[in-house]
């Protein structure tokens, strides 16, 4: 397996790319090789990882999911796999997002099933993972799992050539909210508030908080 | 009303888009509605780089000094959002995407629960109601349609701008566009 390997995330240090790196390190360990991993950030680059796509035979491209989609720059990266042909390549995504539940990135995966249908390839699966945004300050008690869980996925991907699909199962958890839930999602909602006031506190801009520039 | 009409078109070759903005922004005025027109290729617009600077640092505001702030501006005076763009690989542009993705500071942070849904909680008032035009590619099916208007449905909860947005394709006449945008 030629495995090229697609970090989709903006950012400097990001969370896909520590679910990435777990991922690989699953893949290694069950003996998988020959991989590259290229960062999609800039523009200019994206004829460069056009090469490592065409050279590969299995393809994972991973993205945070931006405004119930993928990333601009990734879409300028999909409209130029678009033009090439890619019959008899294999194709998985990762598509990870701040919000609990799954159901927020199954609109997106939608899409990314039929495009992976449209260029020819076959799909080796679709990772969907909500409640990703936090996890650099969480404890590794509370990430043990959820990293466990992507070591199997590239161990799977090393040993079968295909994104084990229980696993795939398990790592979406939650696809929306019951009712009965609600009550404790209120409560988790004022945890995930504080995330984000510790933040602000920090920056000295907590009473600026919600400011309205362009009134 | 006030309408801000977005043409993402990223090709100025390729002029069948653009012929229908000019269509829907006549068409529009006709209708006796303000219309603000942002051709997207002809901006400065950067990626979102995920800094969360609009959310943690200088909250509304984005770090980058580019065109987009002549959008920031408009928004949450507008009535209705229009997006006009071809299909490319089965969604919007990726021009019109990295647009959309710098919208975030509009938003705040905290999030709460709409139709026991996580959204990101209002910044403003008042927000305009999105809707998107599509000029199909040669390969587009009813299947892809299905998942870009769902798609805008989606996006359209995000923006907090009010249910009943208009998706179509533009086999649509601008004039029969602009009579469904403008129906409140």
């Amino acid at each position: 397996m030629k495995l090229a390997v697609f970090n989709g995330s903006p950012r400097a240090k990001s969370n896909t790319s520590i679910l990435l790196d777990q991922l690989i390190k699953g893949y290694e360990q069950a003996g998988g090789e020959s991989y590259t991993l290229s960062m999609l950030k800039k523009r200019k680059d994206l004829q460069e990882h056009l090469q490592s796509f065409m050279e590969a035979d299995t393809i994972l491209i991973a993205f945070p999911l931006y405004v119930d989609s993928m990333p601009g720059l990734v879409k300028y990266f999909l409209e130029e796999i678009d033009q090439l042909d890619s019959h008899g390549k294999k194709l998985g995504f990762i598509v990870q997002s701040g919000f609990p539940e799954a159901k927020h990135s199954e609109y997106v995966a939608r899409y990314l099933d039929k495009f992976t249908r449209r260029i020819g390839a076959e799909s080796i699966g679709i990772v969907l993972r909500g409640g990703v945004e936090g996890i650099q300050i969480q404890p590794p008690s509370m990430t043990k799992k959820l990293f466990t869980s992507f070591n199997k996925l590239g161990e799977s991907l090393a040993l079968t050539g295909v994104l084990n699909p229980k696993l795939i199962q398990k790592l979406q958890k939650l696809y929306e909210f019951k009712l009965y839930m609600i009550p404790l999602v209120n409560l988790i909602l004022k945890g995930a508030g504080s995330y984000w006031d510790q933040q602000l506190k920090e920056n000295g801009a907590l009473e600026r908080s919600f400011d309205r520039p362009y009134a | 009303m006030r309408v801000l009409l977005l043409n993402g078109n990223p090709d100025g070759m390729q002029n069948t888009v653009d012929s229908y903005m000019k269509g829907l922004a006549t068409a529009l005025e006709e209708r006796e509605n303000e219309v603000i027109q942002f051709e997207l290729r002809s901006m400065t617009i950067n990626q979102c780089t995920g800094c969360w600077d609009c959310w943690t640092k200088t909250p509304g505001r984005c770090r980058i000094k580019d065109d987009m702030e002549l959008i920031y501006q408009q928004v949450p005076k507008a009535d209705q959002f229009v997006i006009v763009s071809p299909i490319k690989a089965g969604y919007l542009t990726a021009l019109t995407k990295t647009m959309q993705d710098r919208m975030i500071p509009l938003l705040h942070p905290h999030i709460t629960l709409v139709e026991n849904e996580c959204h990101h909680v209002k910044r403003y008032e008042h927000y305009p109601r999105l809707n998107a035009i599509f000029e199909r590619e040669e390969l587009t099916d009813e299947e892809d349609l299905k998942i870009i208007f769902d798609l805008m449905e989606r996006v359209s909860r995000n923006m907090r701008g009010g249910k009943g947005l208009v998706t179509t394709t533009t086999h649509h006449s601008p004039q029969e566009a602009a009579n469904e945008i403008s129906r409140i």
